[in-house]
């Protein structure tokens, strides 16, 4: 199927790429890798009428090892993460979740500034024009009178659209306590990516229409840390998670008791979600099977999966929840042990 | 028998021309003037079409034309001819819509795009109707009609009840009776290539169509009957064509029609492609099927009697299942030596996607049923699984209790050798946690030799002709899906005539050109295209061999071709060149062009109201081991290593078999873990290649292919059908290694790890 | 008669593609995708279509030596990139060394994926000369084949000369 129309604009600096995007009317979109974009605008769910490809921009794509902290341009492939020896070895959960995204064309095409803005999925939302011949929109497609066709609420109460955020990197980077850059018309600003995500369906990325992601930052790991990723998909490639556990921790090197915990779930809401829980339980003390069995628990009791993932349902997703987070706590440990 | 060409592994001559993307296939022609061609489908599962209105839709700019039903002549299709009532659709609605997707106009137009833009401009009026998903509750008094047919009652399109041997007297015998039910979901074929057709109709008043298709001469027929054209009006060409699987195996596509009406309606080439949507959705799936089986076994393990019950899931017409419901007999009674079995089977309507043929075509479903409940009756009685099938399989030469005369057969051979190469007798003794190994089997016939438009049979005819310079073209109307047929004919030709397979120039399925062959459907190419072209090259051979005996004073008995040479057979000096044969032959005979002639229609015998007797000449046999490792916290199976043993006769080309059977078990493995047609009130809601999952190569298991031969007298060079039934034995082999990893039982497909939590839960609970 | 409408927002831009060693430069509308201009502006129809919306790989090319989908890939985004497709691999009637082995390894079934399949088996092997079998299924993971198994194809990728 062929894309829409649109009006098509490359530019060459950060300044022109804001400045055409604040000039433009409302529905103007930025494309990075295209890998999420221009599926959506094939299947006509999003039809912006200028894009705006930013990938002309010079000096957005690098991995750069600064004072205290990784820095990685928002236009850098994911595929050159997941081979980046220095983000193997000090940010394992990191290079874990860009090498488990899609399959190597997403990877290679696909950006870090794409991955993290990534739309939210539903099974009644991803579908062709055809579908919607066949079914009412609902609220995340239509207006805001059109209603969640899932999950509709009472008569009198406003919408709420429950679509899952389906990115692999934003957990494994929330979990490391990652910022980025924001470049607006009002200039630059540096936020948590934790506050990126709105935890709104229907609008899931915190960013003004003419605001560019430019840079994803995260702190070096202090000594004696590690952090994982694991993945539930059905098939080991292409596929979307059905759940996603990132899981940073550090030792205290004297002791062997937990400095900082962080465990992070993907696709279990229209963010990621954070396990506050996780620290609380670990911190100070020395992480026993036990303790890892509360963690797991408290990972189940975090995520809360809705019924709109078409290959499992959610009590499996939050089961698994509870499975991969303590998997993940191990592996990690294992890290830090091999060390 | 020394063979210079059987059992070489070499490439298809045409096979770098699909390595370097020079191979067309029916998307990569582009004619002057083409137009695009695009279908509009109905949204409602069941409706009455009151009105429609083409008229906003022609006014648009680029629109060329519009057609409904009411621009054809209204005359139904379907695959088999032989039960009338089996034709039952129409290329373009009409009055009434039955499933989502059913296709109710088509509109050329100069781009795909206009053409888009006019579907959504075509203003249907529909009176939408109760509708039925489910062919238990589509049986039930008072459920809507789907069709308005005289022999339709409660939607059962068909019901047959077959009996073999005294069923009642054999229960009463068996020392143990069990029953279960079991559940096939509905799947796709997933062919990598969608539908796609090019149409031009031209001023000559003759229809060419390129097609993707295994069957052009059924496309040929049934335009010739939906359009009313000649037969001598029409060309059907397959191009190269990206897999099919059976999706496109029978009569005619929506795909097909529309583009030559369209072409025939504005005198333009007119191509139509079908959307990967369109491709899942609405082209034919494979037969849901509820199946119950009760089985009735001697202490020892001897099977004495089965009762089947199918109820399978035509979707909104028949498409194939007039066949459908009819053969799985053979996965009844061939596999195993039972003596007694009662069949009976529904085909129902129902308001969703049609059903047709799918790889293993309908036996796949009987076969998992079987399979696993022989693992439960060996269990119950103590025994191995695969003592039990070793003790009840079927022997070559036998006849069933259907009165199938079966030929050769390699089944236990078969066992044993996945027992041994899978080291079976020790795994299963130890076994770490959460591994388990499992075996399947099949039995599967090597071509239906049914008569499905009142021809004699089911038959294939090839020529060969010879040219001076010792190069021979082939002519055959079978159709090189990417199974390989086009190599291996040409390799049946080459041993045949002595010649080398770069002497072999193969011309196929092209209706004009090539001489009848039914198509690449019920693995019949091998056997039937096999032995036309076998004879086919033995009757040119034989008027070499006429000429070359008369030059040498020789007998043409002591004739031998070889190498190039034809001669006296011990004595290769005595003889001459296949080249000089060639230009002697056609001196001899007033330049008359050496072509040889030949066909293949064997005589079997299958009983339509008795359902007994043969419908193919040989049948293949396999069994398979599985070995599976399943995560107890998660349900995830994962399978790592497959053994598969395969009686395919003889392997002509050993790696073209092995490729069908690699490529069976990753087809088989997508059906037993994760495969499945989702639907929503007859909505398919996993139409794209992301939503509807099969393997990638990281699925895959390791797999131990082994071929086992046992030639059969009727195939060409003892060969008999590889790349159907080979997908047979894959879910029950996994299922039955999930049992043994893990203690549970999956009676319904796919396997996927909420159902094993569950069923461990479950487990839990009882113990 | 047909009638021209214009139309509103797009203008056909003049670009430059350079694919498989040759520039050619063409009209597009700035909504083509690099899939669509290769197969109906240029010819080069060895790139397939199997699902145009990124999940089979069949459309699989080059750009600047990474394998991406050519399905998912803007035609204006490609300019002045070095593309590689099917066509661009084999010399007359020397056929790459991927080719080469994908034909004598039984690789190749119905040929739809092959294309997609060799240029993915390109972009890795061109980074990583000789990859382990499971580099080598991570690498083909992203394209789809219904026919083989994968089981010649890894086989093929395997055995290429002078990798
Ligand atoms: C079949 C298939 C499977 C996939 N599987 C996965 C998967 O397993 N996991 C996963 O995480 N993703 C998956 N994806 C989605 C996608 O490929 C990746 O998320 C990819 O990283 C997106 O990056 P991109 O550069 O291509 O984004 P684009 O498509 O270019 O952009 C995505 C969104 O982000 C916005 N955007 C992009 N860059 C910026 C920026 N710098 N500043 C502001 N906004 C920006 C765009 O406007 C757009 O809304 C899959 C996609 C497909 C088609
Ligand atoms: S959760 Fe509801 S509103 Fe959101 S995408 Fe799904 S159906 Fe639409
Ligand atoms: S056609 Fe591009 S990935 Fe399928
Ligand atoms: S060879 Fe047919 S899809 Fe791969």
């Amino acid at each position: 199927m062929s894309l829409p129309k649109f009006d098509y604009q490359a530019p060459q600096t950060l300044d022109e790429a804001v400045l055409l995007l604040s000039k433009a009317k409302k529905d103007a979109k930025v494309i990075a890798g295209g890998t999420d974009l221009v599926v959506a605008m094939k299947q006509r769910r999003i039809t912006p009428a200028l894009v705006v490809n930013i990938k002309g921009i010079k000096g957005l794509e690098y991995i750069k090892n600064g004072k205290g902290e990784l820095r990685i341009g928002a236009l850098t492939p994911l595929s050159s993460i997941e081979e980046s020896e220095l983000i193997r070895e000090k940010f394992p959960a990191l290079a874990k979740a860009a090498g488990a995204v899609g399959a190597p064309q997403h990877r290679n095409a696909g950006t870090i500034g794409g991955n993290i803005c990534l739309n939210t999925r539903c099974w009644y939302y991803n579908q062709s024009p055809f579908f919607r011949k066949c079914r009412p929109v609902c609220y995340k497609f239509g207006s805001d009178k059109d209603k969640c066709q899932l999950f509709p609420t009472r008569e009198g109460k406003a919408n709420v659209c429950y679509s899952v955020f389906s990115g692999d990197t934003a957990p494994a980077l929330i979990a490391l306590g990652a910022k980025i850059k924001i470049k607006g018309p009002e200039g630059e600003k540096t936020i948590p990516l934790t506050e990126l995500y709105t935890g709104d369906g229907k609008r899931p990325i915190a960013l003004a229409p003419a605001d560019i992601v430019t840079e994803v930052t995260v702190p070096s790991p202090p000594e004696n840390s590690s952090s994982a990723y694991m993945k539930y998909r059905v098939r080991e490639a292409i596929d979307f998670p059905l759940l996603g556990v990132a899981v940073s921790i550090a030792l205290d090197a004297g002791s062997g008791t937990c400095k900082n915990a962080s465990v992070v779930l993907g696709a279990v809401a229209s963010r990621p979600v954070e396990v506050t829980e996780a620290e609380k339980i670990l911190k100070g003390k020395k992480i026993t099977e036990d303790l890892i069995e509360q963690v797991g628990e408290a990972a189940f009791k975090a995520a809360k999966p809705l019924a709109n993932l078409l290959e499992c349902s959610p009590q499996y997703r939050k089961r698994l929840a509870k499975v991969f987070t303590k998997r993940a706590i191990k592996s990690a440990l294992e890290i830090i042990k091999s060390a | 028998m020394g063979f210079s060409v059987i059992g070489k592994s070499l490439p298809r001559k045409d096979d770098p021309l699909r390595a370097t993307g020079k191979a067309k296939f029916t998307a990569d022609f582009f004619l002057p003037g083409m137009l695009y061609g695009k279908i509009l489908r109905s949204p409602y599962p069941h409706a009455r079409i009151l009105n429609i209105d083409t008229t906003k839709a022609e006014r648009l700019s680029g629109v060329k034309k519009v057609v409904t039903g009411k621009d054809t002549l209204g005359i139904k299709f379907g695959v088999t001819g032989f039960i009338p009532p089996s034709f039952d659709e129409y290329a373009l609605a009409i009055e009434k819509v039955r499933y989502i997707g059913d296709e109710v106009a088509a509109v050329a137009a100069i781009s795909e795009e206009i053409a888009e833009e006019a579907l959504d401009l075509i203003e249907v009026e529909y009176e939408q109707l109760p509708a039925v998903f489910d062919p238990i509750e589509a049986m039930k008094p008072g459920a809507p009609e789907i069709h308005d047919l005289e022999h339709v009652k409660n939607n059962i399109s068909l019901y047959v009840d077959r009996n073999f041997g005294d069923v009642e007297k054999a229960f009463k015998d068996a020392d143990y009776v069990r029953e279960d039910e079991f559940y096939c979901q509905p799947v796709d074929h997933a062919p990598m290539e969608a539908h796609v057709s090019l149409a031009d109709y031209d001023v000559s008043g003759k229809l060419t169509l390129w097609t993707s298709t295994q069957s052009p001469y059924y496309v040929h027929k049934h335009l010739e009957r939906t359009l009313g054209l000649k037969e001598s009006q029409i060309r059907v060409i397959k191009p190269y064509t990206g897999g099919g699987f059976g999706d496109r195996a029978g009569g005619m596509s929506a795909c097909e029609f529309c583009a030559a009406l369209l072409s025939i309606k504005t005198g333009r080439p007119v191509r139509i492609s079908y959307t990967r949507e369109e491709e899942t959705s609405t082209s034919p799936r494979r037969h849901p099927m509820k199946v119950y089986l009760k089985s009735g076994v001697k202490k020892d393990g001897t099977l004495l009697a089965s009762h089947y019950k199918l109820f399978a899931d035509t979707g909104a017409y028949n498409n194939y299942g007039c066949v459908s419901i009819n053969i799985p007999i053979e996965a009844m009674t061939v596999t195993y030596r039972v003596p007694s079995v009662r069949y009976e089977g529904y085909l129902v309507y129902t308001n969703t996607q049609p059903s047709g043929a799918m790889r293993g075509h309908a036996h796949n479903q009987p076969s998992f049923a079987l399979d696993t409940q022989l693992d439960l009756i060996a269990e119950e009685l103590g025994i191995d699984p695969i003592d039990i099938r070793i003790k009840n399989a079927r022997q070559e030469y036998e006849t069933s209790c259907s009165k199938i005369i079966v030929g050769s057969c390699g089944f236990t051979r078969c066992l044993e050798q996945s027992r041994d190469l899978s080291d079976w007798n020790n795994r299963k003794k130890k076994q770490k946690q959460g591994r388990g190994i499992g075996v399947g089997t099949m039995s599967f016939a090597s071509g239906a030799a049914f008569n499905f438009f009142g021809a004699p049979s089911g038959y294939s005819a090839a020529t060969v002709r010879l040219l001076d310079d010792g190069t021979v073209t082939v002519l055959t109307g079978a159709s090189d899906i990417g199974q390989g047929s086009d190599g291996t004919l040409s390799m049946i030709a080459a041993e045949e005539l002595g010649v080398s397979m770069n002497d072999i120039r193969i011309i196929s399925a092209d209706t004009e050109l090539t001489p009848v062959d039914y198509g690449s459907y019920s693995s019949r190419v091998t056997m039937f295209a096999g032995n036309a072209v076998k004879s086919a090259a033995s009757d040119a051979k034989m008027q070499l061999f006429e000429t070359v005996a008369k030059k040498l004073e020789a007998n043409i008995e002591d004739l031998e071709a070889k190498d190039r040479r034809i001669y006296v057979k011990g004595s290769i000096e005595k003889g001459m060149s296949f080249a000089e044969a060639i230009c002697e032959t056609m001196a001899a005979n007033k330049m008359m062009p050496v072509i040889g002639k030949g066909n293949y229609n064997p005589h079997v015998q299958f009983n339509m109201l008795t359902g007994e007797g043969n419908c193919t000449p040989a049948y293949s046999f396999a069994s398979y081991v599985a070995e599976v490792e399943v995560d107890k916290e998660t349900g995830v199976v994962k399978v790592p290593y497959l053994v598969a043993a395969h009686d395919c006769g003889r392997a002509i080309n050993p790696t073209r078999v092995e490729g069908q059977l690699e490529g069976s078990v990753q087809m088989g493995l997508g059906h037993a873990l994760m495969e499945e047609l989702v639907m929503d009130k007859g909505l398919v809601l996993n139409s794209s290649f992301l939503d509807y999952k099969f393997p990638t190569a990281l699925e895959m298991p390791s797999i131990k292919s082994v071929v086992v031969e046992a030639p059969d007298p009727h195939g060409p060079f003892g060969a008999k059908e590889s790349g159907e039934g080979t997908t047979i034995p894959v879910v029950p082999s996994i299922g039955n290694a999930i049992y043994d990893a893990i203690g549970v039982r999956l009676k319904e497909m796919p396997f996927t790890p909420e159902k094993i939590l569950k069923a461990l839960e479950e487990k839990e609970k009882r113990t | 008669m047909i009638k021209l409408e214009k139309e509103v927002i797009n203008v056909k831009r003049l670009i430059e593609l350079i694919v498989n060693g040759m520039s050619y430069e063409i009209a597009v509308d700035t909504h083509r995708t690099l899939l669509e201009v290769l197969r109906d502006n240029l010819g080069f129809t060895g790139t397939k279509n199997g699902c145009d919306q990124g999940e089979c790989g069949s459309c699989t090319v080059l750009i600047d030596g990474r394998a991406v989908h050519s399905c998912l890939t803007l035609a204006m985004d490609a300019q002045g990139k070095n593309i590689e497709t099917i066509e661009g691999l084999s010399e007359g009637e020397k056929l790459h060394p991927i080719q080469q082995s994908f034909v004598d390894h039984g690789a190749i079934q119905c040929g739809f994926c092959t294309p997609g399949m060799i240029m993915s088996s390109k972009g890795l092997l061109d980074k990583n000369p000789s990859p382990t079998e499971d580099e080598i299924k991570r690498g083909i993971s992203g394209n789809l084949c219904r026919c083989t198994g994968y089981v010649k194809i890894v086989d093929a990728i395997k055995a290429v000369e002078g990798r």
